[in-house]
């Protein structure tokens, strides 16, 4: 092992006894409370943008979903577990999840979040999607939200570091020991000693360009942990959303708790041939899924028809989502009176799939002294829009975390650091900087990752299109090596890339093995659920050689409450 | 250009950089003023305006022609239909 000297000479070497990567909701409620736990400990956020401002929990079009005392809570676990999640969730996790729900909705609003009340001041609660059960509380807008949170952490001397990527983690004897990453303004190198990492920098969104909010998700937490030896788990499950197709617009909850209605072509009401039940308020992919099927059977275009709605409908839909707004007026369609085609939008994996975790704590599995929380981790398994799923559970799974992660680094000294390993990564990650003119450029590459993804491992797919999507993939890759970087913000698209293209093949290889549909995943070659042969989790690894490989493991629905009658 | 700024007014308060989740706009070295530098990976989020405390960025929303929606040819190529002839019909 190598004296700090020698790393010195590599890059700019930071301790910390807790290091976060990512500013999002989890991240920051990782930080409040790691230091709540232990104000003497050194904490340390670290963001590819800024706390606060950046990823899908700063972008949340303004609606919390929470349990609270006097809800339904017996029925809304089962419908979560057996409904929404379709059982690939860990039924140990659920009900302290959604309790806890309560809990960190009340502490936001005791910070200062503006949540809307009702003309008595009372909370306003709505329906929400995905389900029969569940409530959300209207907020005025995402980034108020998250700042709120951020300056908890900043009154308790959170250290808060910007504009920085952390790519890779630094592994002692099987241990976390930290990470390295860059500026992505100027392109300086870091070296982050830690006794504790917890990674809160999401998911991964395989859109072409960045859609709202979601340039910074690209898959950084399942890739580093991949590439360090870790495990994906529900890698097949691949989300996506809906929205209008001339414009990125969140805001699903709010149109279709309003009772906005998707017709098809022929003005039929499409949910009510998928989920009559829940009808436009199903699962997000549901509908998404729903609306591309309606599409394959010669029944598209779908639209969004709010005519019906009452003009103070509209006008609270309008109030809520100002962009929404705007762009309506700017375009003069009138939400009241015209039909807006209505799209799937792009695809991402959304807490569905990501880094296995051993409990609601984040707790990675098999890497000690690392967790990994919110939609880096896989913890959610399926499940669309609930309390123990959505926006606050990241928060409430980075407050665990922190908790955790305070306590661990408490106890441990820091980890010697390869300064070996340290210089492979640098070399490896500076090498598009070296490329000469001529070579890739990152959007060409992006652009083909977005259609590969997007046309196979999709929201419909099948064996043929999966395994043209893996040979595509490796064709993509072998021209990584001619991606050129000019400067440290392309540094930061193209590394962004190979960890998409990472996590895209995680993906394709993990919809091939799941030969059933379930949750996110639907295979057109195997269109219902089995639950005699798949109740399984698909868990994937990446071998020394750089290979995905992927593994079946059963569900151990056989200790929890709620089982399939076939088990 | 779906990101204007209006430099007489800028004062180089940098908070649409701060404020900026696609790391679009920087601090020109000269002027000190805000600059965009990376528009193509602007998603016209508004983050920017919101953020200026001196009211001088607009950002406006081109609509996307729906035939233009690239995720949604993609998903169309994907399944065998061509989104030339799907999409051709679509308005907004």
């Amino acid at each position: 092992m190598v004296k700090r000297q020698g790393l010195a000479t590599l890059g700019t070497v930071i301790d910390t006894d807790i290091l976060i990567v990512g500013g999002g909701i989890g991240g920051l409620f990782a930080a409040v409370k790691a230091k709540d736990k232990d104000s003497a400990l050194d904490v340390l956020l670290v963001d590819k943008c800024e706390a606060g401002l950046a990823g899908p929990s700063a972008h949340a079009a303004g609606i919390v979903i929470n349990w609270q005392p006097g809800d339904n809570f017996d029925d809304y676990l089962k419908e979560i577990i057996i409904e929404n999640s379709e059982y690939l969730i860990d039924q140990d996790y659920v009900p302290e999840a959604v309790r806890q729900s309560y809990e960190r909705v009340s502490e936001l609003i005791d910070w200062g979040v503006d949540v809307q009340r009702d003309a008595a001041g009372n909370q306003i609660r709505i329906p929400v999607i995905g389900t029969a059960y569940g409530y959300g509380t209207p907020f005025l807008g995402g980034t108020q939200l998250t700042w709120k949170v951020r300056m908890q952490g900043v009154k308790r001397g959170v250290r808060l570091m910007s504009r920085t990527f952390v790519t890779d983690l630094l592994m002692t004897d099987g241990k976390c020991a930290g990470a390295v990453g860059f500026n992505v303004g100027n392109g300086k190198f870091y070296i982050f000693r830690a006794k504790a990492t917890i990674l809160g920098n999401g998911t991964v969104f395989f859109g072409r360009r960045p859609q709202m909010g979601q340039a910074g998700t690209t898959g950084d937490a399942a890739a580093a942990v991949l590439r360090a030896g870790g495990v994906m788990r529900n890698a097949e499950q691949v989300w996506a959303t809906h929205g209008p197709a001339a414009l990125d617009s969140s805001g699903v909850h709010l149109i279709f708790g309003s009772g906005g209605i998707i017709r098809n072509a022929k003005g039929e009401r499409v949910m009510e041939k998928y989920n009559p039940k829940l009808l436009e308020r199903s699962r997000r992919y549901e509908v998404a899924r729903a609306i591309l099927l309606e599409w394959k059977e010669g029944r598209g275009p779908c639209y969004l028809d709010c005519s019906h709605l009452s003009p103070e409908k509209i006008t609270h839909i309008k109030t809520s989502l100002p962009r929404l707004a705007i762009a309506l007026q700017q375009w003069g369609i009138d939400l009241a009176r015209d039909k807006i085609e209505w799209v799937p939008y792009g695809l991402a994996m959304q807490c569905v799939g990501g880094v296995r975790v051993d409990s609601g704590d984040g707790a990675v599995s098999q890497m000690p002294g690392l967790w990994a929380i919110g939609n880096a981790s896989d913890f959610v398994g399926g499940a669309d829009s609930t309390a123990a799923t959505a926006l606050i559970a990241s928060g409430n799974m980075g407050a665990r975390a922190g908790v955790r992660a305070a306590e661990y680094a408490a106890g441990v000294h820091s980890l010697p650091i390869d300064e070996q390993r340290v210089h492979v990564l640098k070399k490896e990650l500076f090498a598009p900087m070296q490329v000469k003119t001529g070579a890739m450029a990152h959007s060409d590459a992006a652009t083909r990752l977005a259609e590969i993804v997007h046309q196979h491992i999709g929201l419909l797919k099948d064996e043929a299109r999966l395994k043209l999507a893996l040979s595509e993939l490796q064709e993509l890759k072998d021209k990584f090596s001619a991606l050129a970087a000019k400067d440290a913000h392309e540094l930061m698209l193209v590394q962004g890339l190979k960890n998409k293209e990472l996590v895209a093949k995680a993906c394709a290889q993990a919809s091939l093995a799941r030969q059933e549909s379930r949750a996110c995943h639907y295979r057109l070659d195997y269109p219902s659920r089995d639950d005699k042969k798949w109740l399984k989790w698909t868990i994937t690894t990446l071998d020394k050689d750089g290979k995905i490989k992927v593994r079946l493991e059963d569900i151990p629905v056989g200790r929890w409450k709620y089982q399939p009658a076939v088990a | 250009m779906p990101v204007k700024i209006d430099s007489a007014g800028c004062t180089g308060c940098g908070a649409c950089v701060l404020s900026c989740p696609q790391d679009v706009l920087r601090l020109d070295d000269t002027q000190h003023k805000a600059v965009i530098t990376y528009l193509r990976d602007c998603s016209s989020c508004r983050e920017c305006l919101l953020h200026c405390p001196f009211h001088c960025i607009d950002v406006v929303n081109r609509p996307r022609k729906v035939a233009e929606n690239f995720t949604m040819k993609q998903y169309l190529i994907g399944l065998g239909i061509d989104p030339k002839q799907a999409l051709s019909g679509s308005k907004k």
